[in-house]
């Protein structure tokens, strides 16, 4: 089963590299019991190899460091098994001139929720707050926190919170990006969570046992 | 004529491609394709699709949307019935998530014909589906009334229709439209920092010289 954590691990750093999705500093995480499989955060993530994947346990944290984050978020919500902090460029783009960002897309709405939230740093505390029961939030000046039920889920996340911030952005230049009202936006979000991606989710919970 | 067994495989191939050219992500968008008058074949709701097989294809009746099997159909199975009842020259359907096609349908606008093979391949330009919640009878009959005479059309807030001949007909279809919206996205800037030459920061300029105002 560690090979197998490891191995999603390395996958999903090549997927966010592929995309364009990281800088220096971002982090990917899968929980293990008591404790997580987590990158050093110090490799670029394009770069990482099996050696650069640590098991911590959750007593063994450095405080002071991005797994800090990690860990209180899988301490705080125990329905979260991955956890992605990552740069993506528009959300980065956002996270510098917006204070908040509706959705625009329905995949945004089904995967976020209506709206995402802006955390004002990556203090640990203050993004188990602002992310809520939500699957991301973006931190102000910085990128993006993304966790999931699966390691898929959690990029599937980020790479939807780009997304949004991409149509956000360029809907914007073409006139006027438009929002999708709250309501139906909740509607999708929780049809989302509890029917439509249950099941694929459930399978790819147990081939990772977590 | 493609068999039944052959339609399946080719919907695996089609979703394993719709990944690869970035077209779509996770378990989003789908695929059908024209099975006989009465039938067509559909990827199945809610699953990866790199983790569908052919057996997870599922048949549907046309006109009443039953179907007999344990995997259940796309849920957007009612729009491509539609499509296939409308237009007898349809054989293949692509619902996707494009970028560039995206953040147009985010500002709820047409895609203007950016080229001539966008005028051949679509038909002219790629109308607005007026926005609907996924699923609905309404976001059905409004994709359907903005496809009259096209290939392609935006959803408000949501995505990419696009119908041919066949299944490789539609990712050209599928690839134009892109290519189109992103041309048009880049007017756009252009315009806004009256450039004639932009590179991918200029889309963030444009867009703080509109929210600086």
């Amino acid at each position: 089963m560690t090979d197998k954590k490891i191995k999603e691990l390395l996958f999903y750093c090549k997927e966010l590299k592929k995309e364009n999705l990281v800088a220096l500093g971002d982090c990917l995480s899968i929980r293990d019991g008591d404790g997580m499989y987590v990158t050093n955060p110090d490799k670029e993530i394009g770069e990482v190899t099996e050696s650069d994947i640590s098991r911590l346990g959750f007593a063994q944290v450095p405080a002071n460091r991005m797994p800090a984050l990690h860990r209180q978020l899988y301490l705080a919500r125990p329905d979260v098994n991955a956890i992605i902090t990552n740069h993506a460029p528009y959300c980065v783009a956002a996270a510098k001139h917006l204070n908040s960002m509706v959705a625009v897309l329905d995949d945004m709405a089904q995967i976020i929720g209506p709206s995402i939230k802006f955390a004002p740093s990556y203090e640990p505390k203050t993004i188990v707050k602002f992310i809520g029961k939500s699957n991301a939030c973006i931190v102000k000046n910085g990128g993006v926190v993304a966790v999931g039920r699966t390691p898929d889920e959690a990029y599937t996340g980020s790479m939807v919170l780009e997304k949004g911030a991409k149509a956000y952005i360029e809907g914007t230049i073409l006139g006027g990006a438009v929002k999708i009202p709250f309501l139906e936006a909740l509607l999708m979000r929780v049809i989302y969570k509890n029917k439509y991606s249950k099941a694929d989710q459930k399978a790819k919970q147990e081939e990772l046992e977590i | 004529m493609m068999t039944e067994k052959e339609i399946r495989q080719a919907l695996k191939d089609a979703g394993i491609r719709l990944l690869e050219k970035g077209l779509t992500q996770g378990t989003w968008g789908n695929l059908s394709i024209r099975l006989d008058e009465r039938h067509m074949v559909v990827t199945p709701s809610g699953l990866d699709y790199t983790r569908l097989t052919p057996d997870d294809m599922v048949v549907v009746d046309i006109e009443t949307l039953e179907y007999n099997s344990h995997v259940k159909p796309t849920s957007e199975k009612k729009i491509h019935a539609a499509i296939y009842r409308e237009r007898k020259d349809i054989n293949a359907v692509i619902h996707s998530h494009p970028l560039n096609s995206s953040s147009v349908a985010a500002a709820r606008k047409s895609l203007p014909v950016m080229s001539e093979e966008m005028r051949r391949l679509v038909g002219g330009e790629a109308r607005l589906a007026r926005y609907g919640l996924p699923s609905t009878d309404s976001l059905t009959k409004s994709t359907i009334k903005a496809l009259e005479g096209r290939n392609a059309c935006l959803q408000a807030n949501h995505g990419l229709v696009v119908c041919a001949g066949s299944m490789d007909e539609a990712f050209e279809v599928c690839r134009v439209m892109e290519e189109s919206a992103r041309l048009y996205i880049e007017s756009e800037v252009k315009k806004i920092l009256k450039k004639d030459d932009i590179v991918a920061e200029d889309i963030i300029e444009a867009f703080c010289n509109i929210i600086n105002k």
